[in-house]
């Protein structure tokens, strides 16, 4: 193995004697796959937003918006295999939720845009693999080759390995299991390579031998052939995913061949990289983008003692390859190394029995020496020494196929991405700037790694953005025991309304919110719940701490109960405090909810040092946000769509009051104006838009900041 | 010197620059060139402007054949002075190698070695423009083997090569002679020669003219060889002929050869039959001079060039021969053979050479005037009025 293989693979070789040519199978699923998944990328390929999110600076720069028109035809035509197939990823399940339901049922008539998401350091973590396949299903379409140059017949692929995905892509359960019948491995998780290739039936096993688009035998040397004659090829079965992973010394599908045949004879003959060895990109949309590393493997026998070789990774998406490119540098030279080490040793051996530098000299002048068909060709596999290569490379090309697909997940979003997408992604890549600054240490990846998969651990987390926990500095919290807020409704059930109201006012305002009790796990709901009302970037958690910290560190306090707070904070209004005492059974909260006995244990005083809250109009959200949690027409999961939407909309009256006061610095009086026109004139309006200005995204306001200077924006002072 | 003027007109020139411009940025988009974005190829050719010479029109050789037909071995050895021995150890070609042989002010050209094993007529290749901008097709034939295919692979080059650009000069070259013996490379040769042009013939084509060579990297015939093809792209050869001409009957020198130092090819000679050995004699003398001045010619630091204003060189053979070097200019030397007694008058002959090197200098400066004329041109788009000319002085008796 090359490196460390996560997927504890059985490795099971080929028979070259099943039935009915079994490599037939492969170009069914091939095609019949293919033509699967174009299809459904078809209406949906046309416009796709990508958002390159390792691209480190790129926050939303205007490219971000850009629809991607020029890959509609394209995707749909060869994007079978290659082309990103829009398919929703399991991730996505709660970001937004209608969207993920539509998106499961049939074809969406909407184009819809995706984001990609970084997942951070998953792929190399060594455990990630199993639970990689829950939420980050997707896997990189890409094909991995390895190509040669040979000495007879110029530039050769020898090796490739492509992704296929089952006939039906969403069809997580048992049906998904391709129709093999192989139930019985079931329960075993991971890759596996097998070599069950079974044709559907024979007709279709022998219109693909007969189609198969590679040289014929004939133009084929020892040097650029992998697998013999009648080998099927390796295959790898991802079981949670239903993805295939398909080896073969050509792809069989014709258009694909081309594909890589093209790809091959330019990493070989055209892009090679100046410096003799080493990585180059290379591609246009219609052939795919290609990331090529040439190198070379020792052998004695050959002209210049040396042979080109090359891994190609071929994907039709720019962006991803090139976000890929550290990554597949360094599992790729990985590969290479082990292949190179080995050929030396055959190629030192080699030259102590017969060293052939002296033996060319002598034998220079000999007529008929220079045999073309000579020795000429050898294969790669008598150049290491090494019966196991095929199947080796074969585990190592699945590996980094689906350990690429998974470092970047595409993420399915309706319509453009709200402000908390924006600052989430900001977040995160601060996050992992930070993780990387690190020197990513072994041990520092093993703490790191359980972040993501408990993304999706459970239906209760749904109900929060996944990536909040991942953002905030709880992440490993999980609900273990029942007495927990479960949603905001829940929690006006349990607190009562005015005392609810009291505290949302606070929370909406940006006053600090301080929880007092002996249970952490109760403080943490409570702000998980809470925090839903504001934007992302306002929310600033401590979840529990054993001193008091002021305002400006954090929004939301747990502390727990013998902690003294400081009584300047306790009389202030810009402060809100809720205290959980264990109370007797008899002072239940007017609780009606069944479900509310865990938390009937407790009883929750709301105080503040200022009592004005209850008699004022409040914010209009405030207002909006109750009316739809006293309407118990609506569910839960409409509730937390009506929270996005307003929270939307009062982010966009605060990005237009930012750059009417910040950016294009007006007089007050036209500020009062425009905030009269917004709907916003009120006291508690204004305060609560100035207190969401400092949820804005670094970038939006950069992006404002310095489109102002442009002349246009300047003119009007002049 | 009206030879000077029998270049082609300015705009037929400019015409091609532009092709080869375009042609190379194609090339530089590798195999799909087809689809190469026409801005890279505009920006390209704006950038050569900016270089003074790219004004000039650079030939282009390109050495094709079979794989292993010895290719890379020429090159290396004429262009990089390798050693036959060491050519054993090259590895094969995997791309296209391009290179510029611009330092004689003469032989400006661009040698491309192509890959044996790679079909170029393939339609991923956009071969119409390697061969759009070519001067000269090289085609190498290993005469130590079956050579049937490389006969059909050099009928189909030539002919598709023909349709693309009528003006290239096909050679080929049967190579790896030295393992043959005398018989068997002039029936070799015959064969090739008939089996060739019968092919053209079948297929119509009679007017595609083929020259054969005999060549070995282990002897001089692939200098000399190389020379010829080199002369043919040298518009001002007839001048420099006659020049020579001129120098010898007035001086009393047996033969001279003007020769680019750097590859040992001869760019010019008088109008008598070259033999061989004389041919040999003159590449030797030339190593000779070259080596001396690199041990005892350089200053201590290193510093300073083998080759300079002031190297001459006399050597005088037993035969009553006498061979005589003189720099030319940077990159050529003439070298004489001269009788003994002829060589008594050596003032007449250095005088002669005065005047030669003078009437070369000037056969220079016309075309550098070219050169700037027309940049000049360029720049003003503006239709180029008559090309200077020069008379070379008159030579003594």
């Amino acid at each position: 193995m090359f490196f460390n293989f996560k997927y504890s693979p059985r490795f099971e070789m080929v028979s070259s004697t099943s039935p009915a040519g079994a490599a037939g199978t492969i170009p069914c699923f091939s095609v019949g796959g293919g033509a699967e998944v174009g299809r459904r990328t078809g209406p949906a390929s046309g416009s796709r937003f990508r958002f390159p999110s390792r691209v480190r600076s790129c926050g939303a720069r205007a490219i971000f918006w850009g629809v991607r028109v020029d890959e509609g035809p394209l995707a749909s035509r060869c994007g079978g295999a290659l082309g990103q197939p829009a398919r929703p990823p399991r991730g996505v399940d709660g970001w937004y939720g209608p969207a993920e339901s539509r998106a499961s049922g049939s074809a969406p008539p909407l184009p819809r845009p995706l984001v990609s998401e970084a997942a951070g350091t998953r792929a190399e973590a060594p455990h990630a693999g199993r639970e990689a396949s829950c939420c980050l299903q997707d896997t990189m379409n890409a094909i991995v080759a390895l190509c040669h140059f040979c000495e007879l017949h110029g530039p050769r692929t020898l090796f490739c390995t492509e992704v296929l995905h089952a006939p039906l892509p969403q069809g997580a359960g048992n049906g998904d299991s391709p129709g093999q019948g192989e139930q019985a491995e079931e329960e075993e998780g991971g890759i596996q390579m097998s070599s069950r290739i079974r044709a559907h039936s024979p007709a279709e096993g022998a219109s693909a031998e007969s189609s198969s688009p590679g040289p014929k035998k004939s133009d084929m040397c020892e040097g650029c052939r992998s697998l013999a004659a009648g080998h099927p090829g390796y295959i790898s079965h991802d079981k949670e995913t239903s993805i295939k992973y398909v080896s073969h010394q050509h792809p069989n599908h014709p258009q694909l061949f081309s594909i890589v045949r093209q790809a091959c004879v330019r990493s070989l003959s055209c892009e090679v990289c100046p410096g003799r060895e080493g990585p180059i990109f290379f591609g246009d949309e219609q052939h795919g983008f290609v990331f090529s590393h040439t190198f070379f493997i020792k052998d004695s026998l050959a002209r210049g003692f040396q042979r080109w070789y090359s891994i190609i990774a071929i994907m039709m998406d720019r962006i991803y390859l090139i976000n890929s490119w550290p990554f597949l540098l360094g599992k790729i030279r990985g590969i290479i190394d082990e292949l190179q080490g080995k050929a030396l040793k055959v190629f030192e051996a080699e030259q102590f029995g017969c060293p052939q530098r002296a033996q060319r000299m002598n034998t220079a002048f000999t007529p008929f020496l220079h045999q073309r068909n000579g020795n000429a060709a050898r294969s790669l596999t008598s150049l290491t020494s090494d019966d196991n290569l095929w199947a080796c490379l074969h585990t190592s090309f699945a590996w980094l196929l689906k350990a690429c697909g998974s470092r970047l997940t595409e993420k399915l979003l309706e319509g453009a991405p709200t402000e908390d997408t924006l600052v989430q992604m900001e977040k995160l890549a601060d996050l992992e700037e930070e993780s990387e600054s690190w020197d990513n240490s072994e041990a520092e990846e093993e703490e790191k790694a359980p972040v993501l998969p408990e993304g999706a651990g459970g239906r209760e987390l749904t109900k929060c953005p996944t990536e909040s926990s991942l953002l905030s500095d709880c992440a490993n919290w999980q609900p273990r025991k029942l007495s927990v807020f479960k949603s905001l409704r829940h929690m006006r059930q349990v607190l009562g309304a005015p005392s609810f109201r009291m505290l949302a006012w606070h929370v909406l305002m940006g006053n600090q919110v301080i929880w007092k009790s002996r249970d952490a796990d109760l403080v943490h709901s409570a702000f998980e719940v809470l925090r839903t009302m504001l934007p992302v970037g306002c929310v600033r958690i401590i979840p529990y701490s054993s001193q008091y910290e002021e305002a400006y560190r954090c929004n939301f306090l747990g502390l727990s109960p013998h902690v003294q707070i400081p009584s300047h904070v306790l009389s202030s209004e810009f402060a809100v405090v809720v205290e959980a005492h264990t109370a007797p059974r008899s002072s239940l909260h007017p609780a009606g909810c069944e479900d509310d006995q865990s938390l009937s244990k407790y009883e929750f005083v709301v105080t503040s040092g200022s009592p004005v809250a209850a008699d004022r109009v409040g914010p209009t959200i405030l207002n909006k946000m109750e009316a739809a949690l006293t309407n118990q027409n609506l569910s839960v999961g409409v509730v937390d769509q009506c929270l996005v939407c307003l929270k939307e909309e009062w982010m966009n009256k605060v990005k237009v009051l930012f750059k009417f006061t910040k950016v294009d610095s007006r007089p007050k009086e036209d500020t009062q104006k425009l905030l009269s026109v917004l709907g916003a004139s009120e006291e508690d309006n204004v305060r609560l838009l100035k207190f969401w200005m400092t949820g804005l995204s670094k970038t939006y306001k950069s992006h404002l900041m310095s489109a102002v200077r442009s002349p246009t924006a300047s003119e009007p002072r002049n | 010197m009206s030879q000077v003027l029998g270049k082609p007109q300015p705009e037929d020139e400019d015409d091609d620059e532009e092709d080869e411009l375009v042609g190379l940025a194609d090339y530089g988009d590798g195999p799909d060139s087809s689809d190469a974005d026409p801005d890279s190829g505009a920006e390209e050719g704006v950038l050569d402007f900016s270089d003074p010479f790219s004004t000039e029109v650079k030939p282009r050789i390109l050495l094709m054949g079979l794989r292993r037909s010895g290719k890379s071995s020429i090159q290396k050895v004429v262009f990089h002075k390798m050693s036959p021995n060491e050519t054993l150890f090259l590895e094969s070609t995997n791309k296209i190698c391009r290179e510029d042989v611009s330092n004689s002010s003469f032989v400006n050209f661009q040698i491309w070695d192509f890959p044996g094993q790679i079909d170029f007529f393939d339609p991923t290749f956009d071969y119409e423009m390697i061969f759009r901008g070519t001067g000269a097709l090289i085609f190498v034939i290993d005469s130590q083997d079956d050579y049937m295919e490389a006969l059909a692979r050099l009928h189909l080059t030539v002919t598709r090569a023909y349709k693309v650009n009528t003006d290239i000069n096909f050679e080929v070259f049967i190579h790896k002679v030295d393992g043959l013996s005398d018989d068997h490379k002039i029936e070799t040769q015959r064969d090739i020669h008939q089996r060739a042009n019968d092919d053209l013939a079948d297929a119509g084509l009679e007017k595609i003219h083929l020259s054969f060579y005999l060549t070995s990297i282990y002897d001089h015939s692939i200098f000399e060889a190389f020379s010829k093809v080199v002369q043919k792209l040298i518009p001002q050869l007839p001048t420099l002929e006659n020049l020579l001409n001129i120098f010898i009957s007035n001086s009393g020198i047996e033969k001279a050869f003007l020769f680019d130092v750097v590859s040992k090819i001869y760019i010019a000679t008088d109008s008598t039959p070259v033999d061989m050995q004389t041919y040999e004699l003159c590449c030797d003398m030339i190593d000779v001079v070259i080596d001396i001045s690199c041990i005892y010619g350089l200053k201590e630091d290193g510093a300073g060039t083998p080759y300079d204003k002031e190297s001459t060189a006399i050597i005088k053979l037993n035969n009553t021969t006498v061979l005589y070097l003189k720099e030319v200019t940077k990159f050529l030397a003439l070298v004489c053979f001269v009788r003994e007694e002829s060589f008594e008058r050596k003032g007449l002959i250095d005088y002669n050479f005065h005047c030669f090197r003078k009437a070369i200098h000037e056969v220079f400066e016309v075309r550098m005037k070219m050169v700037k004329s027309r940049k000049v041109q360029n720049r003003l788009q503006k239709k180029k009025g008559a090309t200077p000319n020069g008379t070379p002085n008159v030579l003594l008796q």
